[in-house]
């Protein structure tokens, strides 16, 4: 990526935002968006960096190494220790808040502030910027990790999704854990933890986004500052190994303390996934549509599967997609997991001749979704969340109204057709113990 | 902001605010907790969001909200105190963003859902009402499989001795078994006359014009009801013994029980002797921060950062029930350490052992935390709700602000002193994190 020294700005008429990005010269991209009439500031920074990275060739080797399951929420627990005290500590000095997160692809922290706007972004950038892991420090956060992922353990809702995951991905990364497994952390070391951080925590693998009340032209000049006075040695793209899973079992159960059955149906994707931008964002869009249409509270199937008392308000739908997988996933509490899990499968053969499958229909969900768009840009946290994790090149969240128009209904029968054809269904309940 | 007070009583609100994308609009009922009406009040909030006569499916029902560009209509209930709460909300996207009157079809909207019920022969549709009379009764049971809220209510069962107080808000199973479609909807009819009724509407508008919108709104108060004393031209008057809910200090008790979970939980349920308004309140804000409101807490810095003992760990207070709870998410073989050391912070705030930079530092997030809620619509309406509740003790922004910065060392040990520990909740885990469920293949 060549680094210009020049904030590109887009303006969106419709909302009155405009968006500001500039690429550096050291590889890191920032997004600006500026909110005067909001009180604080929020900044986000991310890396291209997920529990799905376990196997990569570290800086210096010629062969993949497979390291711990959990090592990239581990690194970000890590992360906020530093020799001289924990960094929540100054930003709780600045008057902020803080807090980080990991998702399969990637891992971002965040902080949310009134004021110190610069000495926020500055701790943000700078404390991701300075790894700091001895043996000691990582022992000790182990203890604090075993009871986050017992925490989620007790969540009949994660333990369905979690447990999709690993039938419909077994033997891959996707199966494990974002967090890993006590015997997994336990064996993460300090040295593991650098060789993650100096391949996947590089400015050209990462994004930062900035929105509040600042001025861009001055943030903009000092966020270039502060990465100036930095030194980043040029690197390679980071190597990831391939995703590949072993054959999804689909039917198995789980026996926990629940008060009614729950049922995940997963369909794994299968087909290819279209490799330009514009394509790709469509093809996501078109197939979100697709589920809306058959299975959204608008369509007539959601009434009947409700009034016969098949889904109650647990029911829902989505479908994710990222580089190196994707899948439709429905979830609900019911009585009778087999027959809906039945039901939902016949009506998705026969899309073709569903009523819901119409044009009329797809305009109603269209100005759902464009009234969806302007209100959640309310949320700073929701459009900085976005940014982080949907950018295609040079399309991005705010894109999202011009393509939602492009979209026809031919359009989303090609997507969904490329993706049912190849598709591999999973089923996986929760029992009452 | 625009205070409307109408001649039927109702108290419409109106905020105008330019930055925000939507425009969200609320009416609230208020009565007095009664077993009785509990779970009535609960099953209307779930038959009001499902159907009425216009939109008699959940499909037309839906369908006319993404019609209006995915508006969103939402209910909910909750208690302030002695009083119950049930509330309708419904946010839609500014007009000027899609060139459509969104505003005007939202007030229709709101209109056929509070006038226009699916009703036959005085009674709500049976089908309809049983449907959600089951659903209501599968979701509270499914609330328990969350340990934090089972834990949560465990303590609070235990801690208030009013019974009454005690319900949650969302009523119980027995409550909501032995309604019928004919009670609910004679209640509804009552709740319409009887109740305190608010209306708030935040958002880019124009005041007369939602003035004018909510006009035709008649929900048949009777002015000579006991909710709106007509000398009183500028407020309803709640009294204080009405609201505000209180309770002598008793024995300590101890629960604990056990559950197949993995993670343990520990809740402490404290006495607390302040109410929202008064001369401490500010105080109490303070001590609350410094000890489990923030991450730089002394429960979150030696319970959860030094000795990894807890991974989830805060302090919560109601200053409206005189309740203040710590609770904490642990190893049951922490059990013991964890108890110990909770304590001691609490002692330590007792006596006075926080430094000047904690006392700082937890006014800044205070004031920080306040600034910012500005930013959010729903903590701009919830503020206005408490004026309008209690317009002698709402503090607007100056007064929270100097009375904040006021506070002293001195003083928040000193209230740390009068928390009296009520109730000790521990839910002791018994699964073990090696034990995996066994499989059944289907």
């Amino acid at each position: 990526m060549k680094g210009r020294k020049v904030l590109h700005s887009k303006f969106y008429k419709k909302t009155g935002e405009t968006l500001y990005t500039e690429i550096l010269p050291n590889g890191l991209t920032v997004y600006y968006l500026p909110k005067a009439d909001y009180n604080r500031t929020y900044g986000l920074f991310t890396t291209n960096f997920g529990s799905l990275d376990t196997t990569f060739i570290p800086k210096g080797a010629s062969t993949f190494q497979t390291f711990p399951e959990g090592i990239a929420h581990f690194l970000e627990h890590k992360l906020f220790e530093k020799e001289d005290g924990d960094v929540m500590d100054k930003f709780s000095a600045l008057g902020a808040q803080t807090n980080a997160f990991t998702s399969f692809s990637r891992t971002s922290y965040l902080f949310s502030t009134l004021e110190n706007s610069y000495a926020c972004t500055e701790l943000l950038l700078d404390f991701v910027q300075s790894p700091y892991f001895t043996q000691e420090n990582v022992r000790k956060e182990q203890g604090i990790i075993q009871q986050e992922i017992q925490m989620y353990q007790d969540d009949s809702d994660w333990r369905l999704f979690a447990g999709l995951l690993e039938k419909m991905f077994p033997a891959s990364p996707l199966a494990a854990d974002i967090a890993g497994t006590p015997a997994t952390i336990n064996a993460i070391t300090a040295d593991d933890l650098y060789k993650n951080y100096e391949v996947f925590y590089h400015p050209t693998n990462m994004n930062l986004f900035l929105t509040g009340p600042f001025q861009v032209e001055e943030m903009a000049a000092f966020v270039r500052e502060n990465q100036a006075t930095k030194c980043f040695e040029a690197q390679e793209v980071p190597l990831r190994q391939e995703l590949s899973a072993a054959e999804p079992k689909s039917g198995e159960a789980l026996a926990l303390e629940v008060a009614m059955p729950k049922l995940a149906l997963g369909l794994r994707g299968e087909d290819f996934l279209p490799q330009e931008a514009r394509a790709r964002m469509k093809y996501k869009i078109g197939n979100q549509i697709f589920l809306d249409l058959l299975f959204g509270r608008t369509s007539q199937r959601y009434e009947e599967l409700y009034n016969q008392g098949l889904i109650d308000d647990s029911f829902g739908l989505s479908f994710e997609l990222d580089e190196r997988f994707h899948f439709a996933v429905f979830t609900g509490d019911t009585e009778n997991p087999k027959k809906l899990s039945e039901t939902l499968q016949e009506a998705l053969k026969s899309y073709k001749i569903d009523r819901d499958f119409s044009e009329e229909h797809l305009q109603l969900l269209k100005r759902e979704m464009l009234g969806d768009y302007f209100s959640s840009l309310n949320s700073l946290e929701y459009i900085a969340s976005q940014f982080s994790s949907e950018i295609y090149e040079d399309l991005n969240f705010f894109d999202l109204p011009e393509l939602l128009n492009e979209l026809t209904l031919a359009d989303i029968e090609k997507s969904a057709e490329q993706f049912i054809k190849a598709m591999k269904v999973v089923t996986f309940t929760i029992v009452p113990k | 902001m625009t205070d409307f007070k109408r001649k039927d009583g109702v108290h419409l609100h109106v905020i105008k605010e330019t930055k925000f994308k939507t425009v969200r609009m609320m009416v609230r009922f208020r009565e007095e907790i009664t077993p009785g009406n509990l779970g009535k009040r609960v099953l209307l909030s779930n038959l009001l969001e499902t159907t009425n006569a216009i939109y008699p499916t959940g499909k037309a029902f839906s369908r006319r909200l993404s019609e209006l560009f995915g508006a969103s209509f939402t209910t909910g209930v909750a208690k302030k105190g002695k009083q119950h709460l049930l509330s309708l909300n419904m946010t839609v996207v500014n007009p000027a963003l899609v060139d459509f009157d969104t505003l005007k079809a939202g007030v229709d909207f709101l209109r056929a859902v509070l006038f226009a019920p699916d009703v036959k022969d005085g009674a709500f549709n049976p089908f309809i009402f049983k449907r959600e009379q089951t659903n209501l009764i599968h979701y509270l049971e499914a609330m328990n499989d969350d340990r934090a809220y089972y834990a949560s209510r465990q303590l609070a069962q235990e801690f208030f001795k009013d019974p009454k107080q005690a319900l949650p808000s969302v009523g119980t199973v027995e409550l909501i078994e032995r309604e019928t479609p004919q009670a609910v909807f004679d209640y509804y009819q009552e709740m319409l006359k009887t109740n305190v009724i608010d209306i708030f509407v935040l958002g880019d508008v124009d005041e007369a014009r939602v003035h004018k919108l909510f006009s035709d709104f008649d929900f048949a108060q009777n002015v000579e009801n006991s909710s709106f004393k007509e000398d009183k031209a500028a407020t309803q008057v709640l009294e204080h013994t009405d609201l505000f809910y209180e309770q002598e200090l008793t024995e300590r008790s101890v629960l604990t029980e056990a559950k197949a979970a993995t993670q343990s939980i520990l809740q402490l349920g404290y006495h607390l002797p302040v109410q929202y308004g008064d001369a401490n309140y500010m105080t109490l804000q303070v001590l609350n921060g410094l000890l489990g409101g923030f991450a730089h807490s002394k429960l979150f810095k030696n319970v959860r950062e030094k000795e990894s003992l807890a991974y989830s760990i805060s302090s919560t207070f109601d200053s409206f029930t005189g309740f203040l709870k710590i609770a904490a998410g642990i190893d049951a073989v922490n059990f013991e350490a964890a108890r110990e050391l909770i304590a001691a912070q609490l002692e330590a705030l007792q006596e006075g052992d926080f430094s000047p930079a904690d006392l700082e530092q937890t006014k800044t997030m205070l004031r920080n935390t306040y600034l910012v809620g500005q930013d959010s619509i729903s903590n701009t309406i919830e503020l206005e709700y408490v004026k309008a509740l209690l317009p002698e003790r709402y503090l607007p922004t100056e007064v929270f602000l100097s009375q904040l910065t006021a506070v002293s060392a001195e003083e928040v040990a000193r209230l740390a002193q009068k928390l009296t520990l009520q109730v000790e909740y521990f839910m002791k885990g018994t699964v073990g994190m090696n034990e995996r469920e066994e499989s059944l293949a289907q």
